[in-house]
């Protein structure tokens, strides 16, 4: 078979049995792989009512046909289950080399159900697949039971997804790693894995992809690989990693100071990837296949850190235990908490985000010392920031009320809608470090609507509109208007993320990375179907490509619809529609703005072709993809979504 | 004559991605895997460190010193040992032989297979060609060995320099 | 080809984001079918130009200035 390995994995922990599933034609045509097989599997198999860490409910990981082979970037895995956090459905992707291995071992996708009686690992060498005891690595920091692992199966080439020790403690925002620091960051995967009493799967795989036509797809690949040895955004991204971004993100206003209160501060550049580069950098690491290899490896060289190292830090996992704490002046203790996040294992947005909320609800008195246990929230306070991570991985006081997201923690506080509007979240899930007043109106638009709760810039990844500038042209051949490539303009924004949200939909089904085709654009939606055909030997056209994204896009979002989320929900946190945002520097390009989500929205519900006044997509629609079955579960909840009883319940999280 | 060119290897400059490996695979054997690569990376990820491996093309080749065969022989004209498949018996003393475990027996065969520098690539030898950091590169020894002796005699004065502002 | 008139290209010029009103105007105006506006729906402007090219509703001047321009210039050709 071409491309694909053509059977999943599914283990269940409670019986022990572990069967291999052959998967048809007709399946690997309609939903590809990665993230379609794991949304299709969680939409049939997860009820929408059922406790996420139920035994019953299935956590599943993904890779694609394209999985393993020479394309640019293949080393993804997409981790799906239904979110701790929101309730709702959850997914998070992750680079490294665990899913070349993976598809290697012989297997398109990997589903765990069940719970183990105590904590085990499963070690898959190729066919051979078996279910190992973990009470020695139970507990262990994800680099040290990576490197136990390896000792005892006696092989330190093989690669291993695992969680750590917040996993285990069930956090609801706790994440998923493979290859010790590539983390699939959000919705709180982590929890489920735990909460299954897995620590890691350990995987060898000595097979290989098999390809439909060799000579095309290494002349597709010789093509897209010259095409990147000059590439702008490669450049910045190999140079001085998603760090890049900090210095452009102060100018433009969206860098998150003190929970999103202002974009920009004096001070952003010292945690920029340039300054990253000259002082802390140890190594650049790039995940399989990758020809930008953006990835950093970070050794604090000096100061009360000196010595310590971690694989990282992403922007985005740095900004929220740092600047969005106020933290700005030492940048060896923003390099410092998120080494923490990492070893505890938990999502540094989410976690980040709910102890700025904590530090907001703290200087605006709706919390004291009290609730606190003694800590003195004070921004800026990086020791107390370092504390709190400690706290939440290990449900430990005041931690422990924060490890359930911000929104039940305001909930148990009692802190009422004043409390939520600190929260900054969209569906239970808050915001990465990108303030919609700055970056920009097509991201804020893909927040409100974003199938995996919400706050969330993996959705649609519209880069048309943050480094669509460095290729003009693209955005008039993608959109026919050159102006949307500005972030600050709702020019074609409702088109640009309908059509990104597809196109990012059917990359992760690939499963190849997002920066490839969002952000660099190297690589479009033709040069992936010309790589694709040459690996499965298959005929898709660009329709059917963008028409599968759209397919698992509506699928995606009926599962919320089923939960009665819907059109009330898609909105940004109240703060950027409120607040204009103030000067924080004097080059900022953005103050005054705040962000005018109304002037998108319906808009953008045209082009999904989903009901304005539920948000849930027409049958029409429905029927068009192929998903006729999701039509008749819709049907009688879209009244019940109108029903006066509903219309009243005010909903964080589902 | 042999162009002179080599391949070199230079592990401070892997980024660890292992886009040699895939490359080589799919150029050679029309499938993609690590299995059926001339080209290794070893990686420590606790540590953040990766090490490209491949074939160094020594003049005094240890891999064709030990064949029983005569399968395994310099290419004078290429500059690199080769090894010829017909002739192969499979006894795996090359790979043992060589000092950088750049041979593997390949799992259709059970004959070992080696680097052969892409004989016939317009542009070079792929893993130096789609190499994203520069950590392979393929030149001719002394010419990269004079940029060397530069680069770390720059590194020095360097250091000097701020030991004594220091 | 003009397909509308020089008022309905200033009401579509006038729009923030018009993709989606431009393609329900061709359509019902049977310059394209259903087919090809999901297809263009999905595909992007570019794809709108091609079509238009082959139609012959453009020539290739109208099409070459429009990949630089975008609706500004394909309104223009259209009206």
């Amino acid at each position: 078979m071409y491309g694909w390995a053509g059977q999943r994995l599914r283990v269940d922990l409670t019986t022990g049995k572990i069967t291999k599933e052959p998967l048809s034609y007709e399946y690997r045509r309609k939903w590809i792989g990665g993230r379609g097989f794991n949304s299709d599997v969680i939409y049939n198999e997860v009820p929408p009512n059922l406790d996420p860490y139920d035994p019953r409910a299935r956590v599943c990981f993904g890779v694609g046909p394209v999985s393993g082979s020479a394309a640019p970037s293949t080393g993804r895995v997409t981790v799906a289950a239904k979110s701790p956090l929101t309730g709702g459905f959850g997914d998070s992707n992750m680079g490294g080399h665990w899913g070349a291995e993976v598809k290697y071992a012989g297997y398109d996708q990997i589903i765990i159900q069940g719970r183990a009686k105590k904590p085990v690992y499963i070690w898959i060498d190729d066919d051979k697949v078996e279910i190992r005891d973990a009470g020695h690595i139970w507990g262990k920091y994800p680099r040290d039971a990576d490197q136990m692992i390896k000792e005892e199966l006696g092989d330190e080439d093989i690669h291993i997804m695992l969680i750590g020790p917040a996993g285990e403690n069930m956090v609801r925002f706790a994440c998923t790693f493979n290859d010790v620091w590539r983390a699939a960051g959000r919705t709180g995967t982590g929890g489920v894995i735990g909460s299954k009493n897995l620590k890691a799967i350990a995987t060898r795989g000595s097979g290989t992809v098999k390809v439909a036509d060799p000579k095309k797809l290494m002349d597709v690949c010789n093509r897209l690989r010259q095409a990147f040895k000059n590439d702008p955004m490669k450049m910045g991204l190999y140079e001085f990693g998603s760090l890049c971004l900090i210095n452009v993100a102060n100018r433009d206003g969206w860098f998150p100071w003190k929970n999103f209160q202002e974009g920009a501060h004096p001070l952003a550049s010292n945690m920029a990837g340039e300054t990253h580069a000259e002082t802390v950098l140890k190594h650049r690491e790039g995940c399989y296949a990758c020809p930008i290899c953006c990835g950093r490896f970070t050794q604090i060289r000096d100061g009360k850190y000196a010595g310590e190292e971690f694989g990282g830090p992403e922007y985005e996992h740095a900004v929220p235990t740092g600047p969005r704490c106020g933290i700005i002046e030492d940048a060896n203790d923003i390099w410092h908490n998120a080494c923490l996040t990492n070893d505890y294992g938990m999502d540094g947005i989410e976690c980040g985000g709910v102890i700025s909320t904590a530090m907001e609800w703290y200087e605006k008195g709706l919390i004291t010392t009290k609730e606190t246990g003694g800590l003195e929230l004070e921004w800026g306070n990086a020791e107390v920031v370092a504390k709190l991570i400690e706290m939440i991985a290990k449900r430990e006081g005041f931690g422990n009320i924060l490890a359930d997201g911000a929104d039940r923690a305001a909930d148990k506080l009692g802190l009422g809608d004043e409390g939520h509007y600190y929260t900054i979240t969209t569906r239970g899930m808050t915001l990465p470090g990108d303030d919609p007043r700055g970056l920009g109106f097509g991201y804020g638009l893909s927040f409100s609507v974003g199938t995996r709760g919400g706050c969330d810039h993996l959705r649609s990844l519209c880069c048309l509109e943050l480094s669509g500038a460095l290729y003009p042209g693209l955005n008039t051949k993608i959109l026919g208007d050159e102006s949307a490539c500005k972030p600050v303009t709702i020019n074609s924004k409702p088109y640009m993320v309908y059509y990104e949200e597809n196109q990012k939909a059917m990359t992760d089904c690939l499963n190849v990375c997002c920066f490839t085709t969002h952000w660099s654009y190297a690589v479009l939606t033709p040069d992936q179907v010309e790589y694709l055909n040459a690996i499965t030997g298959l005929d898709f056209t660009e329709e059917e490509f963008q028409e599968v994204g759209e397919r698992i896009y509506n699928l995606e979002r009926a599962y919320w619809n089923r939960l009665m989320s819907g059109a009330r929900e898609d909105t940004v946190p109240e703060r950027f529609l409120k607040e204009p945002m103030p000067q924080g520097v004097d080059y900022q390009t953005n103050v005054g703005v705040t962000f005018p989500l109304n002037d998108m929205l319906s808009k953008y519900y045209q082009y999904r072709d989903w009901d304005a006044k539920t948000g849930f997509p027409s049958e029409r629609k429905l029927k068009q993809l192929g998903l006729d079955y999701v039509a008749k579960d819709l049907a009688p909840m879209r009244t019940k979504y109108m029903s006066e009883t509903e219309k009243k319940k005010k909903k964080w999280y589902v | 004559m042999s162009n002179g060119k080599v391949l070199l290897f230079n592990h401070e400059k892997c980024a660890g991605c292992r886009s040699c490996v895939v490359g080589c695979s799919l150029y050679h054997d029309g499938e993609c895997g690590k299995v059926v690569s001339r080209v290794a990376v070893v990686r420590n990820e606790r540590y953040g460190e990766s090490f490209p491996v491949g074939c160094d093309a020594c003049a005094d080749a240890p891999c064709a010193a030990v064949c029983p065969t005569g399968a395994c022989a310099m290419d004078f004209e290429a500059g690199i040992t080769k090894i010829d498949a017909d002739k192969c018996i499979g006894c795996k003393e090359c790979a043992m032989a060589c000092p950088f475990g750049a041979i593997n027996m390949h799992y259709k065969t059970g004959k070992a297979f080696k680097c052969d520098l892409c004989e016939g690539r317009e542009e070079g030898p792929v893993c130096a060609d789609w190499c994203p950091g520069g950590a392979i590169t393929y030149e001719t020894p002394g010419v990269s060995f004079k940029i060397k002796r530069r680069e770390k005699l720059t590194e020095r004065l360097q250091a000097a320099k701020v030991g004594e502002e220091g | 080809m003009a397909v509308m008139t020089k008022a309905q290209a200033k009401k579509f010029n006038e729009m923030t984001d018009k993709m989606i009103d431009v393609l329900n105007y061709l359509k019902s105006n049977k310059v394209i079918n259903a087919d090809e506006q999901r297809s263009v729906l999905l595909k992007g402007f570019s794809k709108l130009v091609d079509l238009l090219q082959e139609k012959k509703v453009i020539n290739a001047k109208e099409a070459k200035a429009a990949m630089k321009g975008g609706f500004e210039s394909l309104l223009v050709s259209l009206s």
